[in-house]
């Protein structure tokens, strides 16, 4: 009996994730929204992170404010990379690893637009060898002063040239910039671990 | 179509993995002057809350927690403990997968009456019956995932018998377990309404519970107004409804709460208020009072139909 209620089980699951859709962090925030962040009934708090997460919420002033809690990870990449303190950067919205991998990531192609200041990165148009009438470029905005894994965004852009007009091939490449934005990461870590030595 | 893939394909290869890990931490404390009518005290706590995450190379997330308390409230067990590294969450694109030797039932949904924290509620007589299922938690699996724009969470509890938690006896003994529970909830919105309702079950060698619960919630009056409604058979049978809400006045936070229960042939009801004002950098104050009537739990010297409690707490 066990056997057959997990068989059933296993298969809702099975079910369940196929038919997934956005992300689970997107979901809980439009909860948030709705609930709060520490009534959110998705979030399955634990009774100490919901009495913690309570005492914090009353000491917020804005019903909108961040509840997440503090990141000892992102707190020493800040501290170690200077953000705030001048040491190079123009502007405190890019975060210099991020952009640095971003830099390195994108070496093997022409840049049209490189601008450190605004964190915003396109390639020229990159046509395949063989076959002159499909292109591609990548956009690449770093979006955050923190080195965190979401503050780099990548896109990739493709076209179709047809009867000599070039035109959208209308995909989206989520895989692909997925990778494209986890490669920047780790190049980017490459910075963050020299600096710490 | 295919070549175009192959170029993207070919810009994006040789490459690309790494883990990225995370450590975040978050504590409170609080002091707090407690009372029931003439029995008064202090309350004192504090809590340090660590969460610890990292990525894997295919961008799945995976996590786990523990935390470190002192109670300001619980007066039966102790009040010093070391909790958490009972579960771990695996997430990747809308889907969450929960394992561990305390995964929790989805009951109580529909319990949205109450406004106040655990320490206003010290040596309250309470309401007699409230609805309930035996055991709510225990060494299981809990799936969370996105389906046709709602948010839905499986629940499969195959050990729920009590010894786990609390000294660790047969911890993950699922073969040889006597009591299981499954639960199901979903979380929509309709319009300007956020709805939730769960459903739990509970089965051993004794009685069989399930309870059902629904709660809505929606943006009214500069605030935001709460309902819910539960049921429950087995062990604790009848129904229970609450009615919360909570508004800003200023920089204070305001809310008041409602419930009544008719379990059992006993019917009680509670009332909520609490109020607290943040003072900045993570510090607010406090107050916050509970009332309850009909047929309540023993009355004793040192304890009362009514409680309150003043104080600060501080979240870091």
């Amino acid at each position: 009996m066990r056997k057959i209620k997990l068989f059933i089980f296993a298969s809702i699951f099975s079910l369940l994730i196929s038919s997934c859709q956005g992300t689970r962090e997107q979901e809980l925030k439009k909860l948030d929204k709705l609930w709060g962040y520490c009534d959110n009934p998705h979030r399955e708090l634990n009774e100490l992170e919901y009495t913690t997460c309570k005492r914090k919420e009353m000491s917020k002033r804005a019903k909108d404010a961040n509840m997440e809690p503090f990141s000892i990870t992102d707190f020493l990449e800040k501290v170690n990379s200077g953000v705030g303190s001048g040491t190079g950067f123009a502007n405190n919205s890019v975060n210099p690893y991020l952009w640095q991998g971003s830099i390195d990531v994108t070496s093997a192609y022409n840049l049209k637009i490189a601008d450190a200041t605004g964190g915003y990165i396109q390639t020229e148009w990159i046509y395949e060898k063989n076959s002159s009438n499909k292109r591609c470029m990548i956009k690449i905005q770093i979006v955050s002063a923190e080195y965190v894994s979401t503050g780099v965004k990548s896109n990739f852009i493709c076209e179709n040239k047809i009867q000599e007009i070039w035109s959208s091939d209308g995909k989206t490449y989520l895989d692909e910039q997925k990778m494209l934005t986890l490669k920047i990461l780790e190049a980017s870590q490459q910075y963050s671990s020299s600096a710490l030595n | 179509m295919k070549k175009l893939s192959l170029l993207v394909s070919a810009l994006t290869a040789g490459i690309f993995t790494t883990a990225q890990a995370d450590i975040s931490v978050s504590g409170s404390s609080v002091i707090a002057y407690q009372s029931a009518d003439s029995n008064n005290n202090s309350a004192h706590g504090g809590s340090v809350s660590f969460g610890l995450s990292t990525t894997t190379d295919s961008g799945m997330t995976v996590s786990t927690g523990a935390g470190i308390t002192l109670s300001a409230s619980d007066t039966t067990s102790p009040a010093k403990a070391i909790s958490g590294f009972q579960n771990i969450t695996f997430a990747t694109g809308g889907t969450s997968i929960t394992l561990g030797n305390d995964v929790g039932l989805p009951d109580g949904v529909g319990d949205v009456g109450g406004a106040v924290g655990s320490i206003a509620i010290i040596n309250n007589n309470g309401m007699s019956k409230t609805v309930g299922i035996t055991d709510d938690e225990g060494t299981g699996v809990s799936v969370t995932t996105s389906f046709g724009g709602a948010t839905v969470g499986v629940y499969y509890v195959a050990d729920a018998s009590s010894e786990v938690h609390t000294t660790g006896t047969n911890a993950g003994d699922i073969d040889g377990a006597t009591d299981t529970g499954t639960g199901l909830k979903v979380s929509t919105t309709m319009g300007d309404l956020g709805v939730t309702v769960g459903y739990a079950t509970h089965t051993d060698t004794g009685i069989d519970d399930t309870e059902t619960g629904i709660a809505v919630t929606y943006a009214a009056m500069g605030g935001t107004l709460t309902a819910g409604y539960e049921t429950s058979t087995g062990a604790k049978d009848g129904n229970q409804f609450g009615l919360k809400y909570a508004m800003s006045l200023d920089a204070a936070s305001v809310t008041i709460g409602y419930s009544s229960a008719d379990v059992d042939s006993k019917s009680g009801n509670q009332t909520d208020v609490a109020v607290s004002y943040p003072m900045g950098g993570g510090m607010s104050i406090f107050a916050e009072m509970r009332t309850v009537a009909g047929d309540t739990g023993t009355d004793t010297s040192s304890t009362s139909n009514s409680t309150m409690a003043i104080g600060t707490s501080i979240a870091f």
